[in-house]
Order: structure tokens, then sequence, then C-alpha cells
């Protein structure tokens, strides 16, 4: 058999092509379970701090660390399968620097408002699926920019109730964006 | 008389097939759509292409039942995991201007 450079060069560019695909595939795989959890931590945060504003901080606090944990453990199960690497350690440090930065951000920028306190963690986590998509794929871009067009929505439309909307509206784009992810 | 390697791998769609199973981790399978999603193929042409990566002894395919639906599950074997390795190290060869074009 005959090849050329050029069809050597051809044939390298399609097998760059597959794997790339199949990272972007793996990124989907891999991040819908996430999608399904961080959902129903919405779904059930929002709604307490819509109905008990008080406990707002102690049930955010709450629900963040078993998000964390469950990040984790669904971590360990893709590196079981190869799907990642098996150092978990860097989930833990992401969402630990995440909420770092938000609380720190909270103490300069100090918010108003309850609708404030809860939009921001919703536009970060927006901002950081537009950046991941650059990387991993479209989808996540796309992601980002809904949450983000939510988020905005509710705040400036239903904001005496936004932190049911983003319990119901928010929650649920996520829970339908791990769907999503998964038939990917 | 044997066939070369090179010709069963060095075709558009089977380098692709090829590539996307080297990717998967090691006992890994994946399923016929995804596949079919990932190469950009017809079930026909999949198929026909398969057939010929599995009688290499390049990949194993695997039918069961999912609940009550077929399912058709494609992993590659070590085989086939050693001859797509060295076909791109031959490719990278030829670019490098080190590999011999004919084998």
């Amino acid at each position: 058999m005959t090849i050329s450079p050029q069809q050597a060069t051809e044939a390298l560019l399609d097998i760059e092509r597959a794997q790339r695909r199949v990272f972007v595939l793996r990124g989907y795989e891999v991040g819908a379970p996430h999608f399904l959890l961080w959902g129903a931590i919405w779904f059930v945060g929002y709604g307490l701090t819509e109905v008990f504003p008080a406990q707002a901080g102690l049930s955010w606090m709450a629900l963040s660390l078993g998000g964390a944990l469950g990040g984790f453990l669904l971590g360990k199960a893709a590196a079981a399968r190869g799907l990642v690497s098996k150092d978990g350690w860097r989930y833990l440090a992401g969402v630990g620097s995440t909420f770092a930065f938000l609380l720190l951000t909270y103490a300069i920028m100090q918010p108003r408002d309850g609708a404030q306190f809860g939009a921001f963690p919703a536009l970060l986590v927006s901002f950081l699926y537009v950046l991941a998509g650059i990387w991993k794929g479209t989808r996540w871009t796309i992601v980002g920019i809904i949450i983000a067009g939510l988020t905005m929505a509710g705040y400036e439309l239903v904001h005496e109730h936004f932190n049911l909307w983003m319990a119901v509206i928010g929650g649920g784009a996520l829970i339908s964006t791990g769907l999503w992810f998964r038939r990917a | 008389m044997s066939v070369d390697p090179g010709e069963i791998i060095h075709q558009q769609l089977r380098l692709k097939i090829m590539a996307t199973l080297n990717s998967l981790p090691s006992r890994d399978a994946i399923d016929f759509p995804r596949l079919k999603a990932t190469v950009e193929a017809t079930d026909g042409n999949l198929g026909a292409h398969l057939s010929t990566l599995e009688q290499a002894g390049y990949i194993s395919i695997e039918k069961d039942f999912e609940g009550k639906k077929p399912r058709t599950r494609v992993a590659i074997t070590r085989t086939g995991r050693k001859a797509f390795v060295q076909h791109v190290e031959y490719l990278r060869g030829i670019i490098d201007g080190i590999g011999t074009r004919d084998r």
C-alpha cells in the first residue's frame, strides 16, 4: 500500500477529529448526572429559600456540602469506568474555590436583596459553562447562555418570587440539560 | 496470503471507527447508534466496515438485549489497539519523512 504525505496528513486529521468528538461526547456523558444532581439541589435550595428566607444560608450550606459530596462520588464512579482521571480532589477543589469566590464577592459587593444573592451564583455558573463550552463542546455554551437568560428573565420579570422562579425554571433547566446531555 | 494491516485500517471510515474505539477506556464498549453518530455513517455502511474490522480481529461485536430492546456493542481488541497505534506511528513517519511509503 502506498500512502503519500498528503494522504497521511489527512488521515491523521480524521483521527484527531474522531478523537475530539469522543472527548466532547464523553464530556456530555460525564456531565449529565452532575446536571441532574445540581438541578435537584437548585430545586430544593431555591424552593426552601422562597419559603424560609431566614434559613437560606443554612439550607444552602447543607445542600452545597451534599452537592459537593454527591459530585465527588459521581466523579469516582466515572473514574472507575475510566471516563475521567482518578484525582477526584480536583472536583472538590473546584467546588470549594467557586464557593470561596462567591462568599468573597458577596463580602465586597454586599447584595441588597434575596434576588441578588440568588442570581449571582446562577450567573457565575452560566459563565463557567460558556467558558467550558469553548473547549468541551457547544452544548455547554448553549446551556450557559440559556441559564443566564432565564436567570436575568426571572430577576427582571418576577423579582418578588425570583427564588421560586429559579427553583422551578432554573432547576428544571439543569435537569433538562442532564437529560439532553445523556442523550448526546 | 495475509492482508496488510494498513489496508484494513487505512480507509476513511474504518480509521474513524478505530480512532473512536481506541479513545474508549480499556474493556469499554460503545453502542452501535452512538458509534454511528460519532463517525457519521449510515447503518449499512457502518455494519459493513465493522464486519471487516471484526474479521481482522481488531474489534469485537457483542449482541445482547437491554430489557426487550436488542443492543449491539462494539469494542476494540488488544490486537486492534496495537494495530491502530502502529498505523498512526506509520502515518507520522511518512509525514516526518522517516517512514517508508510502501509496505
